[in-house]
């Protein structure tokens, strides 16, 4: 699945939850700064319909595993599927919203 | 190749060798185009598609186009090859022709590489270091690896070919690449090699710091350009009430109140060099907290924070609105003492019934006066305004239209004033005007006569048909600031004495002919004075004859002034001082006292008849102390003088007034059981009605009419109206200055009752009264 050359790609629906993993490193700035960005992007587009699981790798850097993580922070979404990463700590909204699918006036 | 580039080449290849199924990225820096530079990227190339094909990034840095770049991975040689990714960073700095050479791995590298990633090595150990690394690396994951992006692939395509070969073959690791060139990323997940992860993260070396920060005791927090709340240390969340999670996320501009874009400017400050500005944070509870921020921007990577510390100013403020709160009260206290000042300025320089600036106030605006004219020919003129009837005011109306008078006059004066002019209350109706810049003289006489006009408008009660208060002026002049205060005001003084002598309501101006008056009329006070000191003030008696008898019947008391050479002067040559200086009053006492105490002993030695009377003359000043009656009780008291032989005579023009104090005065003298009687009767106003209203026992019968008995036939008509007027009021005629026989016998016929004069004696000193009496039988 390629997010960049899909026209049809998955708008979110009405009541479709947005299960989303932010991976942090403790209070890292780049982690809180994704922390904040995720939030604000959350609110405007997801507005009561996303849950951010925030996993802290200081505390088990094991849990890298589970999604791959080689950086971060770095934003998985779980659900909607397919499941999709963006390391970074999601400064470029318009960049992120591309990315999760919530945009598609994204041009290189 | 020395020792340490073996070594770093060693540990390069064992890092390549750590995590072979990542993605790597490198960088080779190199210095223009020089053949060495040439050769390290082709070995560099060579050395990673050997090994890590399809898996690698390589970028190539010249650093001669940018010396900057050299900096950011340390290069500090040329060629270097830094490989960034994975971690940790490691740098090959030196010719990597050798790199491929005979150099082997010790056999503990490659048992610690077997442990750390778990994996056996493909080839052997001995075999070319980088045949070996390429052996084990794996092959990516397939199922991982997305395709290309279409523009990764058209810059591969146009790509020139010894710079940035980069090549992407896993969508990770584009999307790291990209998040670390973009700086988004601080910390990295890095297998241990025992199947387990580390986390490097950025903070490690900054942990102190961030330690600090967040047990610091304000608030700290790091903010985007974007207004949002990256972090917020512990002291925030407690000063916002909230948890951690809430505020990191949440815009700044939720926990501000007011103008919150203004202040996130001034948050910012000018040209992002960071200020300190106070605000109000709204805390979960929705309280506004007041802090101090301080702020300091920070570029990072492009991406700009600010770093704010939040001083919680809720104590202080509290401190301050107390300091406030006491500055306050104090300020009221100063106030009210400021008015208490002012109050005991105005009450120690002004006169409180008036208004009126008072006499240390006028010495002071005069001496001022004096001043600013001198070396001029500038005149400053004093005017000393005494009011004429103020008195008769008082008495007649009472204090509070007497009050009444003063204050119109003090209206009548200012408004007729220039500005520049002053007027001054200085006694109770005397008035001083200064008028510090008058042309001449004449001048301040046209004022003068100009205040005497007005003041003739003013009269104590405006609704009746009264008499004008009006006043006397005495004008005073200082030519180019000569003479002072004190002089200016004496000299006026002395002016408006001579205005009242010489007959009130006018104006006189103090030149030196007055003053020679004026001095002639000090020194015969001064001589009055002393004489009065020095008991030179003696009593002559003259013998006053009962005309039925021809019996001495009394004595009237006649003052004498003995002068140090022994002469003696009569009343003329020093009463009218003693009338204008007020020393009458002595005067009277010393009279009075003499008397009753001469007659009294004259009585107790049997020289003189116990019938005999004394009579002594009264002044009105005498009775302006207001107590007359107790003075001369003490006086009867101390003598032991028989109340009813004291005749007290009063001049008639005394009591024309009637003044109520002064008949208060008179009843009491007459309950007192001393007799009154009226002196010079018919040369001044006395009616019929002062004579019933008036506790009298006897007139005295004037000298002029009795000497004009003889000739003139009038004087004879009027002296036998007043005899038989006296008896039918039930008053004693006396009669004064008979000279003859003729006129003791016309005044014997009329039915006058007694008499004195030169024809029976001259006043006597008293040594020679005794002798008199006994021998005398008119």
């Amino acid at each position: 699945v390629n997010a960049a050359n899909g026209a049809d790609f998955a708008i979110p629906q009405g009541g479709e939850v947005w299960y989303l993993r932010l991976y942090i490193a403790g209070q890292s700035p780049k982690s809180l700064f994704a922390f904040a960005n995720l939030k604000k992007l959350c609110e405007e587009h997801l507005a009561g319909r996303y849950e951010i699981e925030i996993i802290d790798l200081v505390d088990d850097p094991s849990f890298a595993r589970s999604d791959d993580i080689l950086a971060v922070p770095t934003l998985v979404r779980r659900l909607p599927a397919p499941l999709r990463k963006i390391i970074g700590d999601l400064s470029n909204t318009q960049r992120v919203l591309v990315g999760l699918e919530l945009r598609s006036d994204f041009s290189p | 190749m020395t020792d340490a580039v073996d070594a770093t080449l060693e540990q390069f290849r064992t890092e390549l060798a750590a995590a072979p199924h990542e993605a790597y990225e490198l960088t080779l820096y190199v210095s223009g185009a020089s053949d060495l530079s040439t050769r390290a990227i082709a070995d560099a190339r060579q050395l990673c598609d050997t090994h890590l094909a399809g898996k690698y990034f390589l970028s190539v840095v010249d650093v001669n186009e940018d010396a900057c770049v050299r900096g950011t991975n340390g290069a500090l040689a040329t060629p270097t090859l830094v490989k960034n990714w994975p971690l940790p960073v490691h740098r090959l700095v030196g010719d990597l022709s050798d790199s491929d050479g005979g150099t082997t791995p010790s056999p503990e590298a490659a048992k610690n590489r077997q442990r750390r990633n778990g994996l056996a090595p493909a080839t052997s150990e001995t075999g070319p270091w980088l045949e070996r690394l390429h052996g084990r690396a794996e092959r990516p994951d397939e199922s991982r690896v997305e395709s290309p992006d279409a523009v990764d692939g058209a810059r591969k395509e146009s790509m020139p070919s010894p710079i940035a070969p980069v090549r992407t073959t896993d969508a990770d690791a584009v999307e790291l690449f990209r998040a670390i060139g973009a700086g988004e990323v601080d910390a990295f997940v890095v297998s241990d090699g025992a199947g387990g992860q580390q986390i490097f993260t950025l903070s490690t070396a900054d942990r102190p710091y961030r330690m600090f920060v967040e047990n610091m005791r304000d608030g700290a927090a790091t903010v985007s350009s974007g207004g949002l709340i990256l972090y917020a240390n512990r002291r925030l969340a407690e000063m916002l009430s909230c948890a951690r999670e809430t505020i990191v996320g949440s815009p700044l501009a939720r926990w501000m109140t007011g103008a919150v874009p203004t202040a996130l400017d001034e948050i910012r400050g000018p040209a992002g060099l960071g200020a300190i500005v106070e605000l109000d944070l709204l805390d979960g509870d929705g309280t506004s907290i007041p802090v101090r921020v301080g702020s300091s921007p920070l570029d990072l990577d492009d991406d700009r924070l600010i770093c704010l510390t939040f001083i919680d100013l809720s104590a202080q403020k509290s401190q301050d609105r107390e300091i406030a709160r006491l500055g306050e009260a104090q300020a009221e206290r100063m106030a009210d003492l400021e008015v208490a000042q002012a109050a005991l300025t105005q009450q120690a320089t002004h006169d409180a019934l008036t208004g009126l600036p008072n006499r240390a106030l006028l010495v002071d605006r005069i001496d001022q006066a004096l001043f600013r004219s001198k070396r001029s020919e500038r005149c400053t003129a004093v005017f000393f305004v005494d009011l004429d009837r103020f008195k008769h005011v008082n008495d007649t109306q009472g204090h509070a239209a007497g009050d009444d008078v003063l204050r119109s006059v003090a209206k009548r004066l200012e408004l007729l004033l220039r500005p520049m002019d002053t007027v001054a209350r200085i006694g109770a109706d005397e008035f001083v005007v200064l008028a510090p810049d008058v042309d001449s003289r004449l001048h301040a006489v046209d004022i003068a006569n100009r205040l005497l006009i007005e003041l003739m408008s003013v009269s104590s009660d405006p609704t009746a048909d009264s008499e004008p208060v009006a006043a006397s002026i005495g004008v005073s002049v200082s030519v180019g600031g000569r003479g002072t205060a004190e002089i200016l005001l004496k000299e006026a003084d002395m002016a408006m004495y001579e205005a009242k002598s010489l007959g009130r309501g006018r104006a006189e101006v103090f030149d030196e002919a007055l003053r020679g008056q004026v001095q002639e009329r000090l020194t015969a006070q001064l001589m009055l004075q002393s004489a009065l000191d020095d008991r030179r003030i003696i009593a002559y008696y003259q013998p006053i004859i009962d005309l039925p008898t021809g019996m001495v019947a009394g004595l009237e008391a006649l003052a004498r002034l003995v002068e140090p050479d022994g002469s003696i002067l009569p009343p003329a040559a020093f009463m009218p001082v003693a009338e204008d200086s007020g020393l009458v009053v002595p005067l009277g006492t010393q009279m009075l006292e003499m008397a009753c105490r001469e007659a009294r002993r004259w009585q107790l030695s049997g020289l003189t008849p116990s019938l005999l009377t004394v009579a002594v003359n009264l002044s009105a000043c005498q009775f302006e102390t207001g107590d007359l009656p107790t003075l001369v009780r003490g006086v009867l008291e101390d003598t032991g003088f028989d109340p009813a032989k004291l005749h007290l005579e009063l001049i008639e023009t005394a009591i024309i007034d009637l003044r109520p104090d002064i008949l208060l005065q008179l009843g009491r003298l007459r309950d007192l059981g001393v007799e009154i009687g009226l002196d010079d009767f018919g040369t001044g106003y006395a009616s019929l009605t002062h004579l019933r209203r008036l506790p009298l026992t006897f007139v005295k019968i004037d000298r002029s009419f009795v000497s004009g008995i003889e000739t003139d036939h009038e004087d004879d008509r009027i002296v036998s109206a007043v005899v038989d007027l006296a008896a039918n009021l039930g008053l004693r005629s006396i009669a004064e200055g008979i000279e003859t026989q003729i006129q003791l016998d016309r005044l014997r016929e009329l039915g006058c009752d007694q008499a004195q004069g030169y024809l029976f004696a001259r006043p006597l000193p008293p040594a020679d009264v005794p002798q008199a009496i006994q021998h005398s039988a008119w």
